[in-house]
């Protein structure tokens, strides 16, 4: 029996020495493929050590997490924007990290419009993990075999289209595969004719059955009509041999819409960001409008009910500061979350300089902006205006209907 | 009751089988069944709503379509794999080298189900295999993408299931078909039955026992059919090709709304319960008369 007690209490020691090694603070995260960046960014803060585990599936990621949430938590946890991070906000299953937000703003080392992303009730629940933007991508090959040259209006947009059309290519290519996509042009369209309407709309102000709405469907259906869009059965990324990124590689398609994150991928497609492939943010239908783009931020944050954390909340002061912000740019090619860190090279960095500098106003996307369980059922709504365009009408009364049920309970 | 020694002993032996179950398969279903009749989003506490997400169920027109799409997969991939492994079962008998034709068409069944849903999307891709087939026996007008267009997309997808689950029934019925006795099947020969009549007339009635318990295996897989649409079309696009588990999986772990995705799971087991009782019990029918 003192044997058997012996080695129980040896197992014991070695199973608590083995956890207190693994590190002071957890980390969750479902990008698996950023997994050594990771590792690599969290090596230069000297008072933490980490335990950084990647899920390979976002369903179980989320649901690991969200039933950890009133357990044993991970300190750290990346997770998405706005609606989609106010439920755990609603339950206070979250860290306010307004105060080192307001110590790096106070600095002058971040922008607080940033931190907007991440807001309820005027306290910051996140520290962004991926800020992007969604430009068009477009095939600068193309363009120069054409004569075409970036368009500044919303006529030579579709002037472009035309000659593109006209050329035998495909001018823009758009995808519905895996669901969430669906609501890219849908936002789009939208932002490009009215941005006050479309943040009305996403919160409950404003109508899917309003006219401006009518009036997006309209546009995008005559694109389809009009062959500039393609049916949107293809792939997103590498997937399949004609997959919309690698029509895009190949001239097939010449313009994509979306968030700079997948520029790797683009270029990972056998074209060289540059000189082959470059961005534009799309110009506005209505001409009086002020530019604006789409941004997308991912979240990091700080479980109340983690064991580590002080040491989780030490870790996100880190990760705001400019070495930190510094060494995640360089090795995602993100725009940095520090004003003092330097912006990234290349095609992205251009962008940001001209969002930057253009005053362009920042609208959130509809995937975030918008309560979950709005959005969830709307994309596949949406889907069922690409596979049949003609259908727009009863989309938008399903659309509102969907509506009506979230905020008459909300 | 009397316990003795043997009994106790025998109560040993099942017990770590009992407790492995309770623990795993009756304490969850249990806990599924008392979730449905909560709003549990896996954050806040759960609180009890009643029958609010049965009510929600039943008058949702979101459920029409994987409603039917549920129907249609039962029934097709139920009819489909039973009778083509019927006729494999029956035709590789009076074949020779018989082993390796079994070998190859049960080889499908050993394919995970989402290894086989990610090879089928390929195959079933606008520019895949099966266009491409198609195309070169002269057929290419027929070329559609397969997985994006409604029905196709059912209907292909439970090709892409028949494909993997022919294997099993095949073996199923060679069990049958080994076992039946040769005398009615010389008299009926001698008779002048040759053909269909043989087949429908004679062999089908003496292996309708291993009919049933293919057709009610088959009939529980379909009914609750989750990775191959998961992976081939995620029930899109639209939702024109989700079928009830994939909803429960979608309200569940997509929206959280695991109160009314545990309400879709009763509903799915309670009908996958009352086949498997029909199953079970002509299952054990056969082993009392043998």
């Amino acid at each position: 029996m003192k044997k058997l007690t012996s080695i129980f209490i040896g197992l014991m020691f070695l199973f608590s020495a083995n956890f207190s090694l693994a590190g002071d603070v957890q980390l969750y995260h479902d990008k698996a493929g950023w997994q050594d960046w990771w590792i690599e960014t969290f090596d230069l803060d000297s008072n933490n050590s980490y335990e950084i585990t990647p899920f390979a599936d976002t369903s179980s990621f989320q649901a690991t997490v969200r039933q950890s949430l009133r357990a044993d938590p991970p300190g750290l946890f990346t997770w998405w924007a706005g609606y989609r991070m106010k439920d755990m906000v609603d339950a206070g299953l979250v860290e306010d990290l307004s105060p080192i937000w307001d110590k790096y703003i106070a600095a002058g080392q971040v922008s607080p419009d940033l931190a907007k992303a991440f807001q309820f009730d005027g306290k910051t629940y996140a520290v962004p993990s991926l800020i992007a933007f969604w430009p068009m991508y477009y095939n600068k090959l193309v363009y120069a075999e054409l004569g075409l040259n970036e368009p500044k209006t919303w006529e030579e947009l579709e002037s472009n289209f035309e000659k593109i059309k006209a050329s035998g290519r495909t001018p823009v290519g758009q995808t519905i595969e895996g669901r969430w996509p669906a609501f890219i042009w849908f936002e789009e369209f939208l932002i490009r004719s009215d941005p006050d309407f479309y943040e009305d709309l996403v919160e409950g102000r404003a109508k899917y059955t309003d006219p401006q709405v009518e009036e997006a469907f309209l546009t995008w259906k005559s694109w389809m009509d009009k062959g500039w869009m393609d049916d949107g059965s293809a792939a997103f990324g590498f997937t399949t041999g004609d997959s919309m990124n690698n029509s895009f590689s190949k001239g097939e398609v010449v313009h994509m819409l979306v968030g700079t994150w997948f520029a790797s991928t683009v270029t990972g497609g056998g074209i060289k960001e540059g000189d082959e492939w470059g961005y534009f943010v799309l110009p506005n239908k209505k001409a009086s409008l002020p530019p604006s783009v789409i941004f997308e931020a991912g979240p990091i944050m700080v479980a109340k009910n983690a064991k580590d954390k002080d040491a989780a909340l030490d870790a996100i002061d880190f990760w705001m500061s400019e070495a930190a912000s510094a060494k995640w740019t360089e090795l995602m090619f993100f725009p940095p979350h520090n004003l003092n860190a330097a912006l990234p090279g290349g095609e992205v960095g251009e962008l940001v300089k001209e969002i930057n500098e253009g005053g362009y106003r920042q609208i959130n996307r509809y995937w975030e902006a918008t309560p979950t369980e709005i959005c969830e059922a709307a994309v596949d709504e949406i889907s069922k205006f690409v596979l049949d365009p003609t259908s727009y009408k009863d989309v938008m009364e399903n659309l509102q209907t969907l509506a009506d049920n979230y905020w008459s309970n909300n | 009751m009397n316990f003795n020694k043997d009994t106790n002993q025998a109560y040993l032996y099942i017990a770590p089988a009992v407790i492995l179950v309770s623990l795993i398969c009756i304490y969850p279903i249990i806990r599924t069944f008392i979730m449905s009749f909560t709003d549990n989003d896996g954050l806040n506490p759960a609180n009890f709503i009643g029958f609010d997400n049965y009510i929600k169920l039943f008058l949702d027109p979101n459920y029409i379509i994987p409603i039917k799409n549920t129907i249609i997969w039962t029934v097709l991939a139920t009819v489909f794999p039973v009778a083509i492994g019927f006729l494999f079962a029956y035709s590789i008998q009076f074949l020779p080298r018989s082993n390796f034709f079994q070998i190859l068409i049960y080889i499908p069944a050993t394919v995970s189900a989402a290894a086989a849903g990610v090879l089928f999307g390929f195959i079933l891709d606008k520019s895949g295999l099966f266009n491409q087939v198609l195309a070169l026996i002269g057929f290419e007008h027929l070329n559609r993408d397969w997985l994006f267009r409604a029905p196709e997309n059912t209907y292909s997808m439970i090709g892409a299931y028949t494909w993997q689950a022919t294997g099993i029934n095949m073996m199923i019925f060679l069990v049958g078909l080994q076992g039946l006795p040769k005398e009615p099947m010389e008299a009926a020969k001698i008779d002048g039955a040759k053909g269909f009549t043989l087949i429908f007339k004679i062999v089908i009635p003496m292996i309708m026992p291993y009919f049933v318990i293919a057709s009610l295996l088959a009939l529980i897989n379909s009914f609750r059919i989750f990775d191959s649409v998961w992976v081939m079309t995620m029930g899109g696009p639209g939702r024109y090709s989700e079928t009830l588990a994939v909803t429960m999986y979608r309200e569940g772990f997509i929206i959280f709304d695991l109160g009314y995705a545990a309400a879709v799971a009763v509903l799915i087991s309670l009908v996958g319960l009352v086949f498997s009782y029909y199953y079970l019990k002509s299952v054990l029918t056969k082993e009392d008369v043998s």
